[in-house]
């Protein structure tokens, strides 16, 4: 009976089976990376890398577009054009045009939040051009931008260079109330698309761009920080006195102001304290060990007094920097340190709004404390 | 029908497998969703709902022990009958067996769901729900030690899914579990009932216990037990708080399966998929209790025959899955299987112990008397 | 309660020589090998019969024949038993027990007006001589095999285990040509419960004849319908000795190399004397290999169709890209494909054992080597699945166990299927599946997925892994043996700092 029984599930388990349609790797267009510009008339316009394997073809990268009034439209409309099934499971990367980034990307991700489908850990990135431009479909030497800028935005993160752009971190701080998110900046630079910033959101909105030094400083002040190499600029007047006499060698190069050091940040992480509620004052403590590799003046920090000078003068540096940025970002009302939802966790019921710290964030101050410590300086000394 | 049980040797077990059962019921589909439920009542102080949920499981949990130890070895349904007499008793049993086929339907339903959400959307809940049953029906077939084993052998190889949370722990938001303790009482407890459906399950120990060896040492596991699950659940919830912003938790459905979304391996890509798929180990001994409780209630209550009722439920659950495929009607029956089966599981032991003692100190006088005389 | 030599049915004696030669003459029509001889000495007829070629002739001449001829005795029953200088004498009364007895090399000597007829076995068997196993191969220890003379195999067991515990029981078994089996267990070690529930099956059985011990073990296992084996065999002495002396069960059959050994646990059959041999760490290394590649031989081809035809997200892109690029030439679905590769493998592993080594060597080469290859440039099959299927082939042959080898190949095939149907969730119900089948089956009564369930974790160090010998003092737990300890443990050494 039990012979019979088995045989019978598996004869109705075939006959059965035709309910679920195969997805053969070989019949996919499997998109890796998108673009997506909004149109004059508030379309949107998407870009496709896409990897299909067609035995024929010499590559097996290839692009298309699409137009729609959603994302999913626009995919349609791509898919119609080709000969392969096209899925979305495997996009590594989505780029918003400058234009869609401004008036607000967050359309575009609930689609991709709703969809089982799509990877979390696919990254976001903005353009300071229109995706169409980065991504140049009728470039032939390019065929995968978006795999190109992939892996561009993971090495860079894996360095520590900028926080984590997935879509996980990105809707996650965005809707954290009190908090708004950054994305990697990408531009052309001699025709080539490369990380030239990071751009500022204010909630889903690109309001305003920031270098890649401070988005170091950004990922400092928002999360551990290891191993990162930073150069720095620093005047060269207080270190006068350690100056080591180089007889006979007078360079131009040795002249001037200021001069460079470049050092590796081997431990860093910060802590922000709410110092008052109702003055909305913050106090943010940086703590950074650091291992001098270069620099470009002869100077001797044998002492220790001389490393406590290059210390102090390092920490002033981060200190201004971190001034002027806070500025900047504050000046567009963009809370990317996410000063609120410090705030918040520690008001009393945990209850504000989105709107109620937008009001407040313009008056809030902040002290900026920066302590560097310098550990090893290589074989100089 | 006999009140207290006579089991033979070969079909006891062991008072520790007791911790498997009641684990093993208890984390069931429900889990996936639960921690997004009860953070909407009781937001970042969901962890204090769930912790009242397990004070209260722990009481309920004993006040079940106790009713069980006024008896020699019976179980839920001698009880009733022995007190409600023959007819209000048959028909109280037969509420549980009916809160049983209801519990073991939402279990195949929802998972249904995830899977037609997150694998195979074009999937037939029949041909999904004939595969499902196919396992219990197989599995019940070999009896109460089988199913044991189906319990603890799943549940040892089904718990790796706790390291996949390790990612996502590490990179929680501290923030957004303060303020603490700010959710009024009104909240928490009703955090509390929420978790309570999440916990549901454990009613189960009703049935197995007479077929328990050791039963002094019982008490041990089953609480164990309880704790794990609570433990599992303040895990979870814990770190899809810390994880996720109040926005998100809300808008998501299955927030464990989002948690798992955000892993990659250099050779897996999706994780997502491989715990849906595994968390086909985490049902099945779930309703294999429930169909088991199903059958042998059956069995008791009307000497109908345990193949009879086995293969009879099957089929009308097969055909029900056809019935429901859409998310609202998914929705209702689930949410009437957890109102109905709270006050069975949650207020109803309390009700029955007070009557239960009072029969025992009843009967204890009318033998004296009858000494007596 | 044994069938013996000597049952009782119904006794001829006393017979005349010359009804006596009837009756057999009349049982032995067609076969002329019947030397039947009646010798008269004082007035008294004696009878001597057997089949030629099944007794030593030289033995009869010199120590029956002579004797009796020569010694001037009256000849009875009793003097025959007193006086032959032949050991295994006994008297037998019933035809049937004659007729037993004479075709495995009996020879009868019956003094008219006995009311019995005295046997002595002298039976002459051709046997080949003492060789390596070869479906069993170790590396390290011992490596004798059985063979198929029962008197070799029990000589080799006494030899292995030098124990008076050791219980050799006989049992006949088959009615049309009864066969001599023994089952074999160490008194004071084995459950008891067990040797009964062995006996009673071996008992009640009723059956014609047995081919072999393979042909028994499938008689008597627990359950006929499962595609595992519940009984553990082997052609090694030093495996059958290691598992006795554990406590369970073997039997040995007459005319079969093959020895059985009862109760088992699914995870016995990955177990190998082995990884005693080899250093605890060694072993546990060895052993898990042997579980992981059982589980890659059910699930590796499988999972690649899965993901192949279902689920391309799980796939990293760049090894999406190596499996897309060596699918796209081929013209059939994944499933066709894997089911189509590992019926290739399957042929060519069946028609290596069928021809003889040096043969078979070849095919494997031609099979492995030329046709692998020719498929993929022909565009039949893509190379990666290539590795696939040829990787759980030969995970599958770690196996120590042919038995559960072939299981794990057989299984692979519904596998397939499920996951080319289903995809995860086609695998999963299959595992699951799988989990509960093995829950429901028992060897010997014993549950069969000891010790995983029922839990008994002190046997894991048995089973999953390895510890060191002065942990290991105990037998398995889930066999329950009457004598669990198998040495006393050894006291805690006193805890010495560095340099004392």
């Amino acid at each position: 009976m039990q012979n019979k029984s088995i045989g019978l599930f598996l004869v109705i388990l075939i006959l059965l089976s035709a309910c679920v349609p195969t997805k053969n790797i070989e019949e996919l267009a499997v998109v890796t990376a998108r673009g997506v510009d909004i149109t004059e008339d508030n379309q949107v316009e998407t870009m496709l890398n896409i990897i299909r394997f067609d035995p024929e073809a010499d590559s097996l990268f290839t692009s298309n577009t699409g137009i729609g009034n959603t994302i999913k439209g626009a995919r349609e409309e791509a898919a119609d054009r080709t000969s392969y099934n096209l899925v979305e499971g495997q996009i590594n990367l989505e780029l918003y045009g400058k234009e869609a980034a401004e008036q607000g990307i967050f359309r575009f991700i609930n689609g991709l939040i709703h969809d089982s489908q799509v990877s979390d850990t696919m990254k976001l990135a903005v353009s300071n051009v229109s995706a169409k431009e980065i991504f140049n479909i009728e470039n032939p030497n390019m065929p995968a931008v978006g795999e190109h800028l992939d892996r561009l935005i993971e090495i860079e993160v894996k360095n520590n260079s900028f926080p984590p752009a997935t879509i996980q971190d990105f809707t996650r701080v965005k809707t954290t109330i009190g908090e708004d998110p950054l994305l990697p900046l990408i531009g052309l630079v001699d025709e080539k698309p490369t990380i030239i910033g990071m751009a500022v959101f204010q909630d889903d909105r690109y309001v305003v761009d920031i270098s890649l030094d401070e988005g170091f400083l950004m990922n400092l002040f928002l999360n551990k920080v290891e191993n990162k190499s930073v150069e720095m600029t620093l005047p060269l007047q207080p270190f006068e006195k350690y100056k080591i006499n180089t007889i006979g060698i007078e360079s131009k190069s040795l002249e001037g102001e200021e001069f460079h050091i470049n050092f590796l940040t081997t431990h860093g992480k910060s802590n922000t304290k709410v110092e008052s509620l109702e003055q909305l004052k913050f106090k943010t403590d940086t703590y950074i060990e650091i291992n001098l590799t270069e620099m470009s003046h002869p100077i001797s920090i044998k002492h220790e007094k001389a490393a406590n000078l290059l210390e102090k003068e390092i920490e002033k540096k981060l200190k201004k920097q971190y001034e002027e940025l806070f500025k900047k970002v504050q000046e567009a009302n963009a809370d990317v340190f996410g000063f609120g939802k410090l705030y918040r966790s520690k008001t009393k019921d945990g209850k504000i709004t989105e709107e109620e710290w937008r009001e407040k964030l313009p008056y809030i101050t902040v002290d900026f404390n920066v302590d560097v410590k310098l550990m090893h300086t290589g074989t100089i000394q | 029908m006999d009140i207290n049980l006579k089991v033979k040797k070969n079909l006891q077990i062991r008072a520790f497998y007791l911790f498997f059962i009641i684990a093993s019921i208890q984390l069931g589909v429900g889990i996936i969703g639960a921690p997004k439920l009860i953070y909407l009542e009781s937001l970042q102080d969901s962890w204090i709902s769930i912790l009242i949920a397990f004070i209260y499981i722990v009481a309920v949990v004993i006040t079940m022990f106790f009713i069980l130890n006024q008896y020699e070895n019976a179980d839920i349904y001698g009880i009733q009958v022995d007190i409600f007499g023959k007819w209000i008793g048959k028909f109280l049993g037969t509420i549980y067996i009916v809160h049983f086929g209801i519990a073991l339907l939402s279990v195949l339903i929802t998972y249904i769901e995830v899977i037609r959400v997150y694998i195979f959307p074009m999937m037939s809940n029949f041909v999904m729900g004939f595969l499902l049953l196919c396992l219990v029906v197989y599995g019940v077939l070999g009896g109460l030690r089988v199913i044991v084993g189906v319990c603890t052998v799943f549940f040892l190889l089904s718990h790796w899914i706790v390291f996949l949370l390790i990612q996502p722990s590490t990179r929680m938001d501290i923030t957004h579990l303060q303020p603490m303790f700010v959710s009024p009482i009104s909240d928490l407890l009703s955090g509390a009932h929420i978790s309570a459906y999440t916990f549901m399950g454990f009613e189960i120990l009703f049935l197995v216990y007479p077929f328990i060896q050791n039963k002094k040492k019982a008490k041990l596991p089953a609480l164990l037990a309880t704790g794990w699950t609570t433990l599992f659940l303040l895990l979870i919830t814990i770190i899809t708080i810390g994880y996720f912003s109040y926005q998100q938790i809300e808008r998501r459905e299955w927030v464990l399966l989002s948690l798992i979304k955000v892993q990659n391996f250099t050779f897996v890509e999706r994780f997502d998929y491989i715990v849906v798929a595994e968390w086909m180990m985490i049902i099945v001994p779930n309703m294999l209790l429930l169909m088991w409780g199903i059958t042998y209630g059956m069995k008791r209550l009307y000497k109908v025959p345990q193949k009879v009722t086995l293969y009879s439920v099957a089929v009308i659950m097969s055909f029900a899955c056809i019935y429901f495929d859409e998310h609202y009607r998914i929705q209702s029956t689930i949410d009437a299987s957890a109102n109905y089966g709270f006050w069975l599981v949650y207020v109803y032991p309390f009700l029955l112990l007070p009557i239960v003692l009072i029969k025992k100190k009843w009967i204890k006088k009318k033998e004296e008397k009858s000494n007596a005389k | 309660m044994k069938k013996t030599f000597t049952s009782k049915k119904g006794n001829i004696f006393p017979l005349k020589i010359d009804e006596l030669d009837k009756i057999l003459k009349a049982r032995f029509e067609t076969n002329p090998d019947l030397s039947f001889t009646t010798y008269e000495k004082n007035n008294k007829k004696i009878a001597v019969f057997f089949i030629a070629y099944q007794v030593e002739s030289e033995k009869i001449d010199n120590f029956l024949l002579e004797p009796i001829l020569m010694k001037n005795i009256e000849w009875t029953n009793h003097s025959i038993l007193n006086e032959i200088p032949l050991n295994g004498g006994k008297k037998v009364e019933t035809l049937e027990d004659i007729l037993k007895d004479i075709l495995i090399g009996a020879v009868f000597i019956y003094i008219e007006g006995e009311d019995s007829i005295i046997a002595y076995l002298l039976s002459k068997k051709e046997k080949r001589s003492l060789q390596q196993s070869e479906t069993e191969s170790l590396v390290l220890g011992p490596k004798i095999g059985f063979t198929e003379s029962m008197v070799t195999n029990l000589n080799i067991v006494r030899w292995t285990i030098r124990s008076e515990d050791l219980v050799l029981e006989q049992y006949l078994i088959g009615k049309r040509e009864p066969r001599e089996v023994r089952l074999i267990y160490m008194k004071s070690i084995a459950n008891e419960v067990d040797v009964n529930t062995m006996r009673q099956r071996l008992q009640e059985l009723e059956i014609d004849v047995i081919d072999d011990a393979s042909v028994l073990m499938q008689y008597i296992e627990d359950s006929s319908i499962t595609i595992f084996p519940q009984f553990l065999t082997t052609e090694l002495p030093d495996r059958f000795s290691y598992n006795i002396n554990r406590g369970r069960l073997g039997i040995l059959v007459e005319n079969s190399p093959t020895a059985i050994i009862t109760p088992t646990t699914f995870f016995s059959f990955f177990e190998s004397t082995e990884d005693l041999y080899m250093r605890w760490n060694i072993g546990t290394f060895l052993r898990g290999l042997r579980y992981l590649s059982f589980f890659m031989s059910t699930f590796l081809t499988p999972l690649y169709v899965a993901a192949v035809t279902f689920h391309y997200e799980i796939i990293p892109t760049p090894l999406l890209i190596n499996l897309g690029e060596s699918r796209s030439s081929v013209p059939f679905p994944p499933i066709l494909e894997a089911l189509f590769l590992e019926l290739m493998i399957e042929l060519l592993r069946e028609s290596g054992a069928r021809l003889p080594t040096k043969v078979g060597q070849t095919i494997g080469i031609v099979g492995g080597v030329v046709v692998g290859t020719a498929a993929v440039e022909a565009g039949i099959t893509s190379n990666v699945l290539i590795i696939f299927v040829a990787l759980s082939a030969l995970a599958s042959f770690t196996t120590p166990n042919y038995l559960m080898g072939t299981t794990a190949r057989i299984i692979r095939f519904p596998m397939i299927l499920l996951g080319g149907f289903l995809g995860l969730i086609g695998i999963m119900f299959g595992a699951c599946f799988l989990i509960i089948h093995l829950l429901r089956l028992t060897s010997l009564g014993r549950p069969y997925l000891s010790p995983l369930y029922p839990l008994v974790p002190k046997d894991f160090n048995k089973v999953l892994f390895r510890l060191p010998n002065e942990y290991q003092n105990e037998r398995f737990r889930s066999y329950r043996p009457k004598d669990l300890i198998r040495f006393g443990k050894k006291k805690a050494k006193n805890k010495k700092d560095i340099d004392e």
